[in-house]
């Protein structure tokens, strides 16, 4: 039993005093993944077409294996053209701050989109170079891929990210990104309301854990149909950890996606959430760097 | 990054072009019924099995059954042509809504009846292939074919020949196909953006006027949703976000229809409720895909000097 690689306990019952900034009961990070251009494609040297989070439906239609499936793209396409932009003028109007988790290539394809990401003051973190499946990716393939990620985000956006976010992860990729270093946090985890240390690659590595519940992925895996049960399962996350914040404040992970929450039938879930964001006090909307940064401050690694 | 990539991943981006619609409408409503009944899988036609797709049998609990009939299938789509079209044309025309029918050859040719209604009716009928299956495999000279047929097929039960195109499962030859037959003002294979917008791949400048996929009835077969309470309520959101934004920039929007889903008593309220909050609406172009086109063509002609799409550009 000694030897469990895994913490089933964490904080327990008596999760830590987060002492966010001005006392808010809760810190609100919202995450835009920024994929379209880096999907699986022949055009980007890959075996088959994507089928994974685009509006193609749930099971019908195969991947297209050794050609385009030019539906697919157009689904993507709609993300980077018109998703990103109805986006970007929806926080910046709100003037709510963003984390992009930016796939390497995909921001190599939509610089305009980067350079507006910057001009809104939004993080970009790292989310691979490519949008796809790391589990079936070799070791010395990944550990490239990283470094690629952040020249591309750093030639892209004008700074390397500090935040990490593989998604579909390999069993590698956690000690890759602390081998590499240069990160304040990873997300791979889905374990805790809060951030937590990791200690399993030598030095303290802090993960800010992200949420695959509070996302518009739902929308692709069949899960919600409407804007209006999108939006309330999103309010009754937040009611549950603002009521829960009145004691221990705690973290709120939102993941969007320009293809996704970007269409019209949908975006309305994110517009009637802010609103009602808005309507509270000792809310904290922040980038997630910053809240790795307050951690990293507030709650450094101990024994 | 190589120069030859051939997608637009740009397009308008921050700034649409006024779409400048007649009356100064805020948005175009397009509503499209896919015409699809008796074309459909089946050993009947031809096929190695029965058809699965977009039907009431459920998601994927039942597979295909190969080389036999599914008599459960078929008469899920024979209730399309013969009721739920039927209940549809009687709450559109009773409103006079403007609509486009994706019409496949082979069901046009097996419902006649079908077809000359929707000629009187002043509806547009835009060709959905000959064949309602997957043409990703489909060799290319095979598919040039059907796609002479298809047109021949709109034009021998419609009438007229279709100036609209939408096949739905594309290969990669489609667009090509469609754009060296001639005769169309468009085609909607594409889901990439909010507006119409030209397309120079092939040769000559090619229109588009995308189509949607979530809001679509399609959503009650894959089981998104189940009752028409939902699907009204996720139109609607598209449409009130459409109509706020187009205040400033107009923007087109698509609803898809299916004659054997929302034509289903328990659904087509859900379409009602839908055509009573638009009609709510002061400055809404409810139209028909080729009038779309004909006035982006009018208003929006091709570039002169086409764009090279690179990465970036």
């Amino acid at each position: 039993m000694s030897e469990y690689p895994r913490d089933m306990m964490g904080y327990g019952p008596t999760p830590p005093e987060a002492d966010w900034p001005n006392g808010a009961r809760i810190a609100i990070s919202f995450v835009i993944n920024h994929e379209e251009g880096a999907e699986s494609s022949i055009l980007h040297g890959d075996a088959q077409s994507e089928r994974y989070l685009c509006d193609l439906g749930p099971v019908e239609v195969p991947p297209v294996v050794g050609g385009r499936d030019l539906n697919a793209e157009s689904m993507f396409e709609y993300g980077a053209r018109v998703g990103f932009w109805r986006l970007r003028r929806i926080f910046t109007e709100a003037q709510v701050p963003v984390t992009v988790y930016g796939v390497g290539m995909a921001l190599e394809r939509t610089p305009e989109a980067a350079a507006a990401m910057v001009e809104a003051g939004w993080e970009v973190a790292g989310h691979g170079y490519r949008w796809i499946d790391y589990r079936d990716v070799s070791e010395d393939v990944e550990r490239a891929h990283v470094s690629q990620c952040i020249d591309a985000i750093a030639s892209t956006v004008g700074e390397r990210p500090v935040g990490w976010f593989s998604g579909r992860r390999s069993i590698h990729t956690r000690r890759l990104i602390v081998e590499e270093g240069g990160f304040l946090y990873d997300s791979d985890g889905y374990s805790d309301d809060l951030p937590y240390w990791n200690t399993d690659h030598g030095r303290p590595h802090l993960v800010v854990p992200y949420s695959r519940n509070n996302n518009d992925l739902r929308f692709a895996t069949g899960g919600v149909y409407t804007a209006g049960d999108f939006f309330a399962y999103l309010r009754d996350s937040f009611d549950t950890l603002y009521a829960e914040g009145a004691d221990y404040p705690k973290m709120m992970s939102i993941g969007l996606h320009n293809r996704l929450i970007g269409r019209p039938g949908r975006a309305g879930a994110l517009l009637r959430f802010l609103d009602h964001l808005q309507k509270h006090d000792g809310v904290w909307f922040a980038r997630r760097r910053e809240i790795a940064e307050h951690w990293h401050a507030h709650h450094p690694y101990s024994d | 990054m190589t120069s030859e990539y051939p997608r637009d991943l740009f397009g308008y981006g921050p700034t649409p072009p006024a779409a400048d619609w007649p009356g100064g409408a805020r948005i175009a409503l397009s509503l499209v019924l896919n015409y699809e009944e008796g074309a459909e899988n089946t050993v009947l036609h031809g096929d190695a099995g029965s058809e699965q797709f977009l039907a009431d049998i459920g998601p994927a609990q039942i597979e295909p059954l190969v080389g036999m009939r599914a008599y459960n299938t078929e008469s899920m789509f024979e209730y399309g042509s013969r009721a739920g079209f039927w209940r549809i044309h009687r709450l559109l025309t009773s409103r006079q809504i403007p609509l486009t029918v994706y019409g496949v050859g082979m069901a046009l040719e097996r419902n006649p009846q079908g077809a000359k209604a929707m000629a009187e009716a002043g509806w547009e009928v835009a060709s959905h292939a000959y064949r309602w299956i997957n043409y990703g495999d489909m060799p290319e000279a095979e598919e040039r074919e059907q796609i002479q047929r298809a047109i021949a097929a709109v034009e021998n039960t419609v009438g007229e020949r279709p100036v609209g195109w939408y096949c739905g499962r594309v290969s990669p030859n489609t667009r090509r196909l469609v754009v060296e037959e001639g005769g169309f003002l468009y085609d909607s294979d594409s889901y990439a953006d909010d507006l119409p917008y030209w397309n120079y791949e092939h040769g000559r400048p090619h229109l588009i006027l995308p189509y949607s996929l979530d809001n679509n009835d399609l959503r009650f077969s894959t089981n998104n949703i189940f009752t028409g309470e939902d699907f009204f309520d996720y139109i609607r959101d598209a449409f009130d976000l459409l109509y706020a934004e187009g205040a400033e920039t107009s923007k087109m929007m698509s609803v898809g229809l299916h004659c054997r889903l929302v034509g289903r008593p328990g659904r087509i309220n859900g379409l009602a409720r839908f055509l009573d909050h638009v009609a709510a609406h002061d400055d809404v172009w409810i139209t028909r895909r080729r009038d779309i086109a004909a006035h982006w063509i009018a208003t929006h002609p091709p570039a002169i000097h086409p764009p090279k799409v690179e990465a970036g550009a």
